[in-house]
């Protein structure tokens, strides 16, 4: 019980981040039920969302919620039920709408904007929010590399650097992999063969003998990347195909699309390629 | 690129308009606006799916088989509350006509509607690479691949069994129908274009809910949305946050929970205090808890636990405890997707 009651506090500090919109809204309820003429109103904006906050808050009833019905990651989603832009805009407009003058109603129009506005942060200033490069909104060499393995008619088995597996098969999703996003994912899953793709620096023979265990038929490498072993990576049934963007993509020798890929990649296809590998024998 | 652009608008904007039709033409004078049309048509259109939807995919139906009947039936229902409650259209008409606005209400609303444009061409434009859509959008493409329904894993594309807890809600089935019909990539479907959609619908509704609030203030209803406005734009506080997920995931199940389904709660809820409930109200607040459980399974969880507590307050409030039975009605979808998922797991 009491390490539900700890979880319920991280959910809300995380929830609320510095804290002054959920001021807001608080004083914005607080004014509501002191002033709202409206019964019905009163009852909607104040009681019910007072009546989810304090369910939020009670032991028992967040133990059971995590225990039985949400697990504790997505219990921060009963907040949701609280429709806190509805209150506090609400709010800002009844103490706007009791002012007579209207220079009065514009003065504090304007100054409660420019809380909101300075209490709240841009979504467009986020970081992660960028302006996109195509329809899809993927990352251009995303949708570049896998159209280098899409095949038609036919599914492909592909094993691809980290930062591809959450978005390639969102463009096609005939392109299988060896493993997906779960190995992003702290705790979700463990994969070897994800270990040995992301190790620096690769070891030829543990991700071909892998890929080969598992069906892949291509490899995508980041250009450049540091390969070591007895042997290169042409030596274990991998040639090089092609590049595309910062990506080295090698084809499987006995892939039943093979020779296709090679005549459509006939300028770059090179069976001798080994990219940056050293002989650590 | 054009014809699917038709196909689209023909599927998110004329054809809830048509299926709202019906509800709308049972609702209350006050109610019979062009925005509640479009609004209860998206519930109608979200409700049906989850009703036809879940037993095609608990018995590993394909999905062209329900894109088949889902689009028979859709149309039909479109085509009959066309025929049937035609004259609603009329009303909404006549209530627009009287629809009187000062000056200054004027400018406001100008401001508003300028700020929501400007951030549903910012849907367009500006993107958010999410970790989590290599699930929704990821099912969605592996459905339409594989013309199976939850039977592979999104993140790979390996065989696997039934997954059980998304399957009760498949918002990205739906998505994957959207697609289908229009012929667009359900990437850029969702991405480029659902996102502006649902920042639409979203916004719709809150007008809605300010003509509740302030039916006979036009200035302050349209106050009240620039507020909402700037509190949605200003509202990146964190990653949990309702207004956060508006922008980044408009078009997941969790995100239309948040900002489409409970502002569309709290509406009913308002129309249930304000004793303005009729056939066609209580016919939209069912499919408003239908398309709940249809957009994520905390859906079906909180969803009784909100509209309990409201009526319950409500009902003692006003005396009317007629009204818990009709709420626990209202929440058999709730209800019994629950209970499906408890037994199928």
């Amino acid at each position: 019980m009491s390490e539900a009651i700890q979880t319920t506090l991280d959910i809300y500090r995380n929830y609320e981040g510095t804290g002054c919109l959920l001021f807001l809204v608080s004083i914005a309820v607080v004014y509501l039920w002191m002033f709202e003429e409206k019964k019905e109103i009163r009852t909607i904006l104040v009681y019910v969302p007072f009546g989810i906050i304090v369910l939020f808050f009670f032991p028992v009833f967040s133990y059971v919620s995590m225990r039985f019905f949400l697990d504790d990651q997505v219990y921060y989603r009963l907040l949701w039920l609280i429709p806190m832009g509805l209150l506090a805009c609400y709010g800002i407009v009844k103490v706007i709408s009791r002012l007579n003058q209207r220079k009065k109603r514009f003065l504090v129009g304007t100054l409660l904007g420019i809380f909101l506005i300075g209490s709240g942060d841009l979504i467009y200033a986020n970081k992660a929010v960028t302006f996109t490069q195509n329809l899809y909104h993927l990352p251009p060499e995303d949708i570049a590399v896998a159209d280098v393995l899409h095949v038609d008619g036919r599914d492909v088995k592909a094993v691809v650097p980290a930062e591809m597996l959450q978005f390639i098969r969102q463009y096609d999703a005939s392109i299988q992999l060896a493993y997906g996003r779960e190995e992003l994912i702290e705790g979700w899953r463990s994969n070897p063969f994800f270990d040995a793709m992301e190790s620096n620096p690769v070891r030829t023979f543990a991700i071909t003998d892998y890929a080969m265990q598992q069906g892949v038929e291509y490899i995508v490498l980041r250009s450049g990347t540091p390969l070591v072993g007895s042997k290169p990576i042409n030596k274990y049934r991998f040639s090089f195909l092609t590049s595309a963007y910062n990506y080295d993509i090698y084809i499987f020798d006995e892939a039943p699309f093979v020779e296709e890929k090679k005549q459509e990649y006939l300028a770059t296809y090179d069976e001798h390629a080994y990219g940056n590998y050293t002989n650590n024998n | 690129m054009v014809i699917q652009l038709l196909f689209l608008a023909l599927c998110t904007l004329i054809l809830p308009l048509c299926l709202g039709m019906l509800p709308v033409r049972f609702m209350k004078e006050e109610n019979k606006t062009f925005g509640m049309l479009w609004v209860c048509g998206w519930f109608a259109a979200l409700g049906l799916f989850q009703l036809l939807a879940v037993p095609f995919i608990v018995e590993k139906a394909s999905f062209s088989l329900l894109v088949k009947t889902y689009t028979i039936t859709i149309c039909i229902l479109a085509a009959a509350s066309v025929v049937v409650a035609h004259d609603v259209v009329i009303a909404c008409i006549d209530r627009m006509k009287q629809s009187v606005m000062e000056k200054s209400a004027r400018i406001i609303m100008i401001a508003a509607l300028v700020m929501m444009a400007g951030q549903i061409v910012g849907a367009f434009f500006m993107q958010y690479l999410d970790g989590d859509d290599a699930f929704f959008i990821g099912t969605s493409l592996t459905t339409q691949h594989t013309d199976t329904m939850y039977l592979f894993t999104p993140y790979y594309g390996a065989n696997g069994v039934l997954d059980i807890r998304h399957a009760l809600s498949p918002v990205p089935i739906f998505l994957a129908w959207l697609s289908e019909v229009t012929g667009m990539h359900v990437t850029i479907l969702c991405h480029s274009f659902i996102s502006m959609i649902f920042l639409g619908l979203m916004y719709c509704l809150y007008v809605q809910v300010a003509d509740r609030l302030f039916p006979l203030q036009k200035r302050n209803k349209w106050l009240f949305v620039f507020f909402m406005n700037l509190w949605y734009l200003f509202g990146n506080i964190s990653i949990y946050n309702a207004e956060s997920f508006a922008f980044t995931r408009t078009w997941q199940g969790k995100a239309m929970f948040a900002n489409i389904i409970v502002p569309a709660l709290f509406l009913w809820i308002m129309l249930i205090a304000k004793q303005e409930m009729d056939v066609g109200e209580w016919l939209v607040l069912f499919l408003i808890v239908m398309s709940a459980t249809l957009t994520t399974s905390t859906g079906i969880y909180s969803v009784p636990i909100l509209l309990v507590l409201a009526t319950a307050i409500i009902a003692v409030r006003q005396k009317r405890y007629l009204l818990i039975f009709q709420i626990i009605a209202c929440l058999v979808p709730s209800l019994f997707y629950g209970m499906l998922y408890l037994f199928l797991k």
